[in-house]
């Protein structure tokens, strides 16, 4: 497999707020991994670890301090700004929160075409796209004058999705997609991501803090932990032998909903 | 004379009025926690289970038009009870936590100032009492250096730490009820461990009862004894947890179970629930469920199925309990 991303040496300080003293936060701290075509890369690590960070800046929607980002052969750093703009479409995001990923006074044909405008479609193209997609993600194509409040949360997602699909992107980075969602709604956004990923031949970065999810659906993982990539490798090798405290810690955790570890068995270890 | 309980809830309802529509948030309830016991309340957003712990600390927003039912505490009917008793009982004999402790501390106070509160009203401590018994509190939620830890305000905790102070709160006066909303939920995975061990800790110790509202069936099945699962305003299966998670009889709970990720399932496709959760202001006639369960007929879309005793301690609401569910092609 050739690799599709490479990510090296990436690090992103931030310069830090105060009046007089300026205390800079090193957001990620020298990361380096290599994503081939067709992996779910699955990036898990707790809230301020820099998952999102990171997802921003192999984007560069927030250009890393420094470190290199290569999709495919290209040096991300080296593209100039006017080229971005067809790149692009290649690589999409995801976010977390499909409530604030819609503009709301816009229906959502709207939305889903404002990105094919952007690459030249004609009108009738548009429609036929829009119509494919929506399709493919299970919402019918009479509700495409709707507005996004008149949809849940989960439909929301699926439009958001569509959305990144109608770009026919390489690769999407996924950040948290169903983490706001209700339990009985996020098994049929990851199968809806797993069969899109199939069909259509997509490589995913996925982020969750959720190691039962990223165990469930990827290929390799990565661990993150301030801003440190603790651990990557064959998610097979991860689960089954991980190497860091911190990953054996995640892999243990009594709440989970699979460990069949009782409270009495812990409860006396664990200093409280 | 039966067992002893401590908190009975019988044919609890409470309807809303916003924008001129009603809106049935719980519909119809019942729920009993005996003494000492890890009741957990499960269900996904909007099936009503805030509502509910609202409603026992008689804490319900003003629009508020209808509420029905009994809540019986220690042979008291919390709902006819007058504003100045319930008073003296929150804090005391039932306290809460909630999901973002950083939302109910005030930023202004000392953290101990604020713990020392309720001791002052409730038990009538001198300062000084009151101070030495705050400490205590602090040393057994285990906030190491109580005395610093008394005079720090809240932003210089961290979250997990916040929501230590608050337990502290909520047990200062021994209540004998704990309702614990999502205490957990925006907290990290080792966070959230402590605080679920902190509260096992307590539970044992001194024999309160907790009743714990979450979304998380993995936390579920590690500390509770007894769990329900609501549904759209309705709790449609209650059961041991041993019985629960072994042989779950409603369709909903059984998908529920089913539709969450995990190593093992490497490779399979998730169950997943078609449809999604009902709006409050439109619940399907009969079983709420019905529209998305694949054994629904006739008769669950024009009856409510009633919760009923299936084994002892196991109720379920649905007329075609445990049948066979044929998976999704």
């Amino acid at each position: 497999m050739k690799p599709l991303l490479r990510v090296e040496n990436l690090t992103k300080i931030y310069p830090g707020s105060g009046i007089i003293k300026r205390y800079p936060v090193k957001a990620l701290d020298n990361i380096s991994f290599t994503v081939e075509e067709g992996d779910t890369f699955g990036l898990v690590g707790e809230s301020g670890s820099g998952k999102t960070t990171l997802a921003r800046c192999i984007l560069f929607l927030e250009p890393p301090t420094s470190g290199k980002v290569y999709y495919g052969n290209l040096c991300l750093n080296d593209i100039p700004w006017y080229h971005w703009r067809k790149l692009r479409s290649r690589m999409q995001i995801i976010f977390q929160d499909p409530n604030s990923a819609l503009n709301p006074r816009l229906p959502i044909r709207r939305s889903l075409e404002e990105g094919l405008i952007n690459l030249g479609y004609s009108r009738k193209q548009r429609n036929d796209t829009i119509r494919k997609i929506l399709d493919q993600v299970g919402i019918p194509y009479n509700q495409v004058d709707w507005y996004p409040h008149e949809f849940s949360g989960g439909q929301k997602q699926r439009i958001i999705i569509a959305r990144a699909l109608s770009m026919n992107p390489k690769f999407i980075v996924l950040d948290e997609p169903v983490s706001n969602l209700d339990v009985s709604i996020q098994a049929g956004i990851i199968n809806l991501l797993m069969d899109l990923k199939k069909e259509f031949n997509l490589t995913y970065i996925f982020i969750s803090h959720d190691l039962d999810l990223i165990a469930y659906l990827s290929t390799k993982i990565g661990v993150l932990k301030g801003g440190q990539l603790v651990e990557v490798g064959k998610a097979e090798d991860v689960l089954a032998h991980p190497l860091h405290p911190y990953t054996r810690f995640l892999l243990e955790n009594p709440l989970s909903f699979h460990s069949r570890i009782q409270p009495w068995e812990t409860l006396a270890k664990e200093t409280i | 004379m039966g067992t002893e309980v401590l908190l009975e809830i019988k044919d609890l309802s409470v309807e809303f009025t916003a924008h001129q529509r009603k809106i049935p948030a719980v519909r119809g309830i019942d729920l009993t926690i005996l003494p000492g016991q890890f009741h957990a309340l499960v269900g996904e957003s909007g099936a009503g289970k805030t509502v509910t712990s609202l409603s026992i600390l008689r804490l319900l927003p003003s629009n508020v038009t209808s509420l029905r039912g009994s809540i019986k505490f220690n042979d008291h009917d919390l709902l006819q009870l007058s504003e100045e008793v319930m008073r003296n009982l929150r804090g005391r004999e039932i306290s809460m936590i909630f999901q973002e402790p950083a939302k109910y501390l005030n930023p202004s106070l000392k953290a101990g100032v604020q713990v020392m509160e309720a001791i002052r009203y409730h038990m009538g401590y001198s300062e000084k009492a009151a101070r030495e018994r705050v400490c205590e509190l602090f040393e057994k939620v285990g906030l190491s250096d109580p005395e610093l830890a008394f005079d720090r305000y809240p932003h210089e905790f961290s979250v997990g730490m916040k929501q230590r102070v608050m337990i502290a709160m909520a047990i200062s006066c021994n209540p004998s009820l704990l309702i614990a909303d999502e205490p957990t939920t925006s907290l990290d995975v080792g966070v959230q461990r402590q605080i679920i061990h902190l509260l096992l800790d307590l539970q044992r110790s001194s024999k309160m009862a907790i009743l714990y509202i979450t979304h998380d069936l993995g936390i579920v099945r590690y500390a509770a004894d007894v769990i329900s699962i609501m549904y759209a305003g309705k709790i449609i299966e209650s059961a041991p947890k041993d019985l629960l998670f072994t042989s779950p009889l409603h369709p909903y709970t059984r998908l529920l179970l089913a539709s969450i990720p995990s190593r093992e399932k490497r490779g399979t496709r998730l169950q997943g629930i078609p449809g999604t959760v009902p709006n409050p202001e439109d619940i399907p006639p009969g079983c709420a469920f019905h529209p998305r369960c694949p054994l629904a007929q006739q008769k669950c879309k024009e009856n409510v199925p009633p919760l009923v005793r299936i084994e002892a301690g196991h109720r379920c609401a649905c007329f075609f309990p445990g049948k066979e569910i044929r998976s999704n092609p």
